[in-house]
């Protein structure tokens, strides 16, 4: 018990300062996860192991542009372009290798790291606003030139994929899923948060916090910030081959800009710049559109509002969407993972917490 | 996406296609080249119009206020089914509509920048665009849940005359009321920022806004009456768009082209605005009839990158000068 209640924590050794398991609540807390996401399926109803699913999707995907974005620094509108060449990588696997999931993820990654470099040399000259901007301009393109494809190897309506694998296992339905998808998420969230403990990930913090001086104390700008670009679609474009291969089907549709922005949406309402923050904002965002609907249907069905609102629900969940981002970026800019700090701290200093939180 | 089949009976193009085609011209085909160039060249200039009103409406915000506002293409979706709804509902006459409905924006817009801008200030560039996204897809999603899905057109008031230009091309009443609605909105805003004493305020709190507020510049209160500014201009856009084509939650991608057509033109300069309008609008229309309406946002798109490779200020902007 007296590990959970010492307030605070100090570290003797650089060593031990920057260790994954620093202190003992720590070690605690992640057997806790690991055990949760291993008990999950048993837990969970089967509408909500198909948002869990969907939400280790996200959580690839959203660590890959907290390590861009919250990392680095460089602002992507380019996610939503991103996951649709992982996506179309997996088509292409299918329709011309005749190769499983096992050739096409990793071959989505590799191709969409390719672009993603490619995408990274304007971020050598801009910042903030034109490099959204000039990513907004690379998504029209990237999906002007999917759309291509599109109509040229598979018609107007997209592409099916055959039923996956593993071993002799078919992968038919949500809990067959659930494992795979999850130590795909397991294995994004570890790469992620090791790389901010590592050498690459102090230098992209350097480089985010201001380059100029981070070129001055010796720090290869241009290689750092391809390189995050790189990483950063690698595990973008596996998170689009992986849902690609999950839902079984791939239609330009389902790229559009509102997916760049959900993406943004993850990383800021989670927290910019942690890992633990990225994966809360990718389970909140997948996860509202689903809550939402089941709450206009717990509204008494008689009103005429109330079934007009179940009619237009798909507005209606991208406007909750909207909300919730303008909310965070007013009351809480750095996220959940403030919020968790600051009931972290309520907690350490009980019963001697002061009545007003000292900011 | 709203599919139309209405409007073209015998396609199902997307509204956006059509957009594409109707630029083309009304009598899409036939005709010698020179006269279907001439023809493009009149459509394009009229498309020029509706583009360098967001674009203006953009520029509007931009300069008063230094953020850069991703939501001028929702304030546009939502004029023009605003005035949609006023002729609809109560009967009036669609000029009536429009200078309404561009009260009710300019209320708007001051409603968002007192709601959501002004909290945020002092935050990072990147918060403040990623925030005027989110009352974008707030603004789209309410249109969604009250309009639907469906496309709406508003009258064409100006009845379905042409005016004959040279070489046997046209331009319609409505398509020359654009052009010189928004020649003149532009002008006029430049005349505004120029010598108007509340536009000089404007470029002072955005220049500097702790040198502005010693000057007893009431910096909020300017920033408010430039989003007003920027969201009646943006329903003006959105007014003209309705009458031409009609108007659907997609076409909010019409809104999102004003970013090009500003870079290209220069962020804080009005002037950019008009000739970027012009330029993106040509370019798309030429490509369109080229290759096709699927090409649009790629020469958009693709013309904004090759501007932001070689002169990333814009034509008519102030280089920014960064010292570390």
């Amino acid at each position: 018990m007296r590990v959970l209640t010492r307030s605070g924590s100090a570290p003797a050794t650089y060593q031990r300062s920057a260790s994954a398991f620093r202190t003992p609540a720590r070690s605690l807390s992640i057997s806790a996860a690991v055990l949760l996401v291993a008990v999950l399926p048993q837990l969970l109803s089967p509408t909500n192991l198909g948002i869990a699913n969907l939400a280790s999707i996200a959580i690839v995907g959203a660590v890959a542009l907290n390590m861009l974005t919250g990392m680095a620094g460089q602002v992507s509108l380019g996610q939503a372009a991103f996951l649709a060449i992982g996506a179309y990588t997996a088509v292409f696997t299918t329709v011309t290798l005749h190769a499983n999931m096992f050739v096409g993820v990793p071959l989505a990654g590799i191709s969409s790291a390719v672009v993603g470099m490619i995408i990274g040399v304007p971020s050598l000259r801009f910042r903030g606003f034109y490099l959204a901007l000039t990513t907004l301009g690379l998504h029209f393109i990237a999906l002007y030139v999917l759309q291509k494809y599109q109509v040229h190897a598979g018609g107007l309506a997209g592409f099916v994929l055959p039923v996956q694998h593993i071993g002799s296992r078919e992968l038919l339905d949500d809990s067959d899923w659930y494992y795979p998808l999850a130590l795909c998420a397991v294995i994004a969230i570890v790469f992620s948060f090791n790389v901010s403990r590592s050498r690459v990930g102090r230098a992209w913090v350097a480089v985010r916090d201001r380059d100029v001086a981070a070129a001055i104390i010796g720090v290869n700008v241009t290689r750092y910030k391809l390189l995050a670009f790189a990483t950063s679609s690698f595990f973008a474009g596996c998170a689009g081959a992986l849902a690609a291969y999950y839902r079984g089907n791939v239609s330009i549709e389902s790229f559009s800009l509102d997916v760049a922005i959900a993406y943004v949406a993850m990383i800021i309402v989670g927290g910019l710049g942690s890992t633990a923050g990225a994966v809360m904002g990718a389970i909140l965002i997948t996860g509202l559109p689903f809550w939402l609907g089941n709450l206009v249907n717990s509204l008494p069905p008689g009103w005429p509002v109330v079934s007009h609102l179940a009619l237009s629900i798909y507005a209606l969940q991208s406007a909750a969407f909207g909300v919730v981002i303008v909310i965070f970026l007013i009351y809480e800019p750095r996220g959940l993972i403030a919020v968790w700090a600051r009931v972290k701290t309520w907690l350490l200093l009980w019963p001697f917490q002061r009545a007003e939180s000292e900011e | 996406m709203a599919r139309v089949t209405s409007m073209i009976p015998t396609s199902t193009s997307t509204l956006e296609d059509q957009f594409g085609c109707i630029a083309r011209g009304r009598n899409c085909g036939g005709g010698s080249p020179m006269r279907e160039f001439l023809q493009a060249t009149s459509d394009g200039v009229s498309l020029a119009a509706i583009y360098s009103l967001a674009a203006a409406s953009f520029v509007v915000v931009y300069r008063a206020t230094n953020v850069f506002n991703f939501a001028q293409g929702a304030f546009m979706l939502l004029g023009g089914y605003l005035t949609f709804e006023i002729v609809d509902r109560f009967g009036v006459s669609t000029p009536v509509a429009v200078v309404v409905s561009l009260l009710l924006m300019g209320l708007i817009g001051a409603g968002c920048y007192q709601a959501v801008l002004r909290p945020m200030t002092g935050q990072p560039v990147f918060a403040m665009i990623i925030v005027t996204m989110g009352i974008s897809i707030i603004v789209v999603g309410l249109v969604g849940v009250v309009w639907g899905y469906s496309p709406r057109t508003l009258p064409d008031v100006l009845g379905d005359g042409q005016i004959a230009l040279v070489g046997g091309a046209r331009i319609s009443y409505l398509n020359a009321a654009s052009v010189g609605v928004s020649l003149s909105a532009v002008v006029g805003l430049m005349a505004f920022f120029r010598f108007a004493p509340l536009g000089l305020r404007m470029r002072a709190a955005a220049e500097s806004p702790v040198l502005a507020s010693r000057r007893l510049i009431n910096v909020e209160r300017v920033n408010m009456l430039a989003w007003a500014l920027g969201a009646v201009l943006a329903c003006l856009a959105g007014a003209l768009l309705a009458m031409r084509v009609g108007i659907a939650p997609s076409m909010q991608s019409v809104g999102l082209r004003a970013f090009p057509v500003a870079l290209i033109g220069g962020f804080d300069s009005l002037r950019g605005a008009l000739i970027g309008g012009l330029i993106v609008a040509l370019l798309q229309t030429y490509a369109a009839i080229l290759w096709g309406a699927q090409v649009q946002d790629l020469v958009v798109f693709g013309s904004m990158l090759v501007i932001l490779l070689i002169r990333p200020y814009g034509i008519f902007g102030t280089r920014e000068v960064l010292r570390v």
